[in-house]
């Protein structure tokens, strides 16, 4: 797994203010991390902490006008994505990077044939015939498990149910044969059968294309199930990371042995109360006062952790960490 | 699977309609006056300049079915040919308004911020300054031997009308660019302008129709208004209405002279009142299958 496919250094997002006189919000701030070929890792936190944002970073897809990356680079298959040209960024998007969204039910245009949405990406970025393009979304459809898919492809998105709609958003994205497809929280729409079935065919087409998978969620059983490697972010900064097991097995960052401890597990002991965890993470529009973000939260939260922010210290085995608290006392 | 699922939403909204009696009433009101009005003429050889002092205001009868007026013009003729004047403008006039103000609201809408905000306030400035003015102004651009002419009546109501369809635009477009099918559009390279026109749209279709079928009317009356001032054409339904009330007084009513264009316009505001009506229903994704 030494060949990267995307790299991201000291990525920050701001989003302008929607009214004169607000405070631009620094929803991203210096995010780096890898995705190998052929991995999965995935990006956990609560709502709001800029995972999504992340995301759409990296496709150049923030809401415009307001969303901006501030700095940063975003290094993909050799390249410089940040200093390419839009019409570039347009076809590495269409091409070598894909994602599908969150809610399947609102990703397709309902006024379009699942047949037209499927084949348009292909056929104006590499002029595919009409009847190929189609051809190929047939069978790419079969391949996702959906039945019957000729007569799918005339059909409209509203005769489709949502676990359907979401393998056509996984066949959209995967017509082009991308090298990284970003699922922002691919299952969380749907119930729990269909979503175990969506994670099974993500694993399967990533081992049978070499296919490297960003999954961003907040649910850790999907991860746990899922990924190889997991980032975990708060406030906008990755907090801790490695590989899943892991970091799941003996976390080393407080925030994330709170989420552990609030996510309910089928193997674990019975009758065994789970720990919510107290508060709301930090508005980031403020001036950001010094020290750990998380403090205000943390159940370790010791004197330094008010005066100066910890910085993420990366260790031997590939974990990161962004504690003041020293690791032994995790234990 | 029943025959409805297998249509698209357009073909759908069409079939709603058709279940909608007061729709389709003013639909087929619609075509009889449309059908009235340009086929008729031809079909009679009607003439409706030709003057004839000796019969001037005769009252509806044999040779003259709905009287002549008071220069002795056959008036079913004259009611007939006004009608056609009067439906061009509200066509083109809606054509026109509805190009502009889709255009315009679309762009404000998708690019939002700064953009969104430098046009938005130019329609605010043109909808603060009162209309009449602004027509007249228009108006008054044309020569004195352009005035009369159908053109600059349905330009001026035409620059006037298309305020109202770029906000009502720009607010379906500003949702609609949020959703996530046009994420989903961006994410797989799509351009700004396919996305506007493959993807926003045909999801406006049906606000533009519906909010085009009430335009028609209200240029229509628009029209009749400037007519009665004097300010819009040599013949129409407005201007005729006109005519009739300036004949009207307590001992000779020459009640034809107003009542039968007024009847015609009536009816077709009613019937593309009721169409507009039935189409925004029908267009509505919360009606049944």
């Amino acid at each position: 797994m030494s060949e990267r496919v995307l790299r991201v250094e000291d990525l920050s997002v701001r989003i302008e203010p929607d009214r004169p006189g607000g405070l631009p919000v620094r929803a991203v701030d210096g995010v780096s991390f890898e995705v190998g070929r052929g991995e999965v890792v995935g990006l956990v936190g609560e709502s709001g902490c800029g995972k999504t944002l992340t995301s759409l970073a990296l496709l150049d897809l923030l809401p415009r006008p307001r969303g901006r990356i501030t700095s940063g680079r975003i290094g993909f298959e050799g390249r410089d994505l940040r200093a390419l040209s839009e019409v570039e960024r347009r076809a590495v998007r269409g091409q070598e990077m894909a994602m599908i969204f969150q809610d399947p039910m609102t990703s397709l245009n309902p006024y379009l044939r699942i047949g037209e949405q499927l084949i348009e990406g292909t056929m104006w970025h590499s002029g595919t015939a009409r009847r190929v393009a189609l051809a190929r979304a047939e069978s790419l459809l079969t391949r996702v498990g959906i039945p019957d898919a000729a007569d799918r492809l005339r059909a409209f998105p509203h005769e489709l149910s949502g676990g359907m709609r979401q393998r056509v958003m996984i066949a959209m994205a995967l017509l082009s044969d991308p090298s990284l497809l970003i699922a922002d929280e691919p299952t969380t729409a749907l119930d729990v059968t269909t979503q175990a079935q969506i994670l099974a065919l993500l694993s399967d087409l990533r081992a049978e294309r070499g296919m490297s998978v960003l999954l961003i969620t907040h649910d850790l059983g999907v991860v746990g199930s899922a990924c190889d490697r997991v980032l975990v972010m708060y406030a906008g900064r990755i907090v801790e990371s490695g590989p899943v097991d892991a970091v799941f097995g003996d976390p080393a960052h407080p925030y994330t042995r709170a989420l552990l401890r609030a996510t309910p597990r089928v193997d674990g002991p019975p009758r065994e109360a789970l720990q919510s965890l107290e508060g709301l993470p930090p508005r980031l529009d403020a001036k950001v006062t010094a020290g750990c973000l998380f403090a205000p939260r943390c159940d370790r939260v010791r004197s330094d952790c008010w005066t100066a922010e910890p910085p993420l210290v990366a260790d031997e085995q590939g974990r990161a960490r962004r504690c003041w608290v020293p690791r032994e006392e995790f234990e | 699977m029943t025959r409805i699922e297998e249509t698209g939403p357009v073909r759908r909204a069409f079939a709603r309609l058709r279940r909608n009696r007061a729709a389709m009433g003013g639909a087929w009101t619609l075509v009889g006056v449309v059908l009235l009005c340009f086929g008729l003429p031809a079909a009679l050889g009607l003439d409706a300049q030709s003057t004839d002092p000796v019969r001037h205001l005769q009252p509806p009868g044999p040779g003259a079915w709905l009287g002549r007026d008071s220069l002795g013009r056959d008036y079913l003729a004259r009611v007939i040919v006004g009608g056609q004047t009067s439906l061009l403008i509200g066509l083109l006039a809606t054509l026109a308004s509805v190009t502009i103000g889709v255009f315009y609201g679309m762009v404000a809408g998708y690019y939002g911020g700064r953009v969104d905000e430098a046009m938005m306030r130019l329609v605010d400035f043109l909808y603060g300054l009162p209309y009449m003015f602004l027509v007249i102004l228009i108006m008054l651009l044309f020569s004195e031997t352009a005035r009369g002419e159908p053109l600059p009546v349905f330009l001026a109501l035409g620059l006037i009308q298309w305020l109202t369809m770029a906000r009502i635009v720009r607010g379906e477009t500003r949702s609609l660019r949020e959703r996530e099918f046009v994420l989903a559009a961006r994410s797989i390279g799509a351009s700004d302008l396919r996305i506007l026109v493959h993807h926003i749209l045909p999801n406006l279709l049906g606000v533009i129709i519906v909010y085009a079928t009430l335009t028609v009317p209200a240029v229509i009356i628009l029209e009749s208004f400037l007519s009665f001032l004097g300010l819009g054409v040599e013949l129409s339904w407005g201007q005729l209405v006109s005519e009739g009330v300036d004949v009207l007084n307590p001992i000779h009513s020459y009640w034809w002279l107003l009542a039968a264009p007024s009847a015609l316009l009536g009816a077709t505001l009613f019937a593309l009142n009721f169409l507009g009506d039935g189409l925004r229903d029908a267009f509505d994704p919360r009606g049944d299958g």
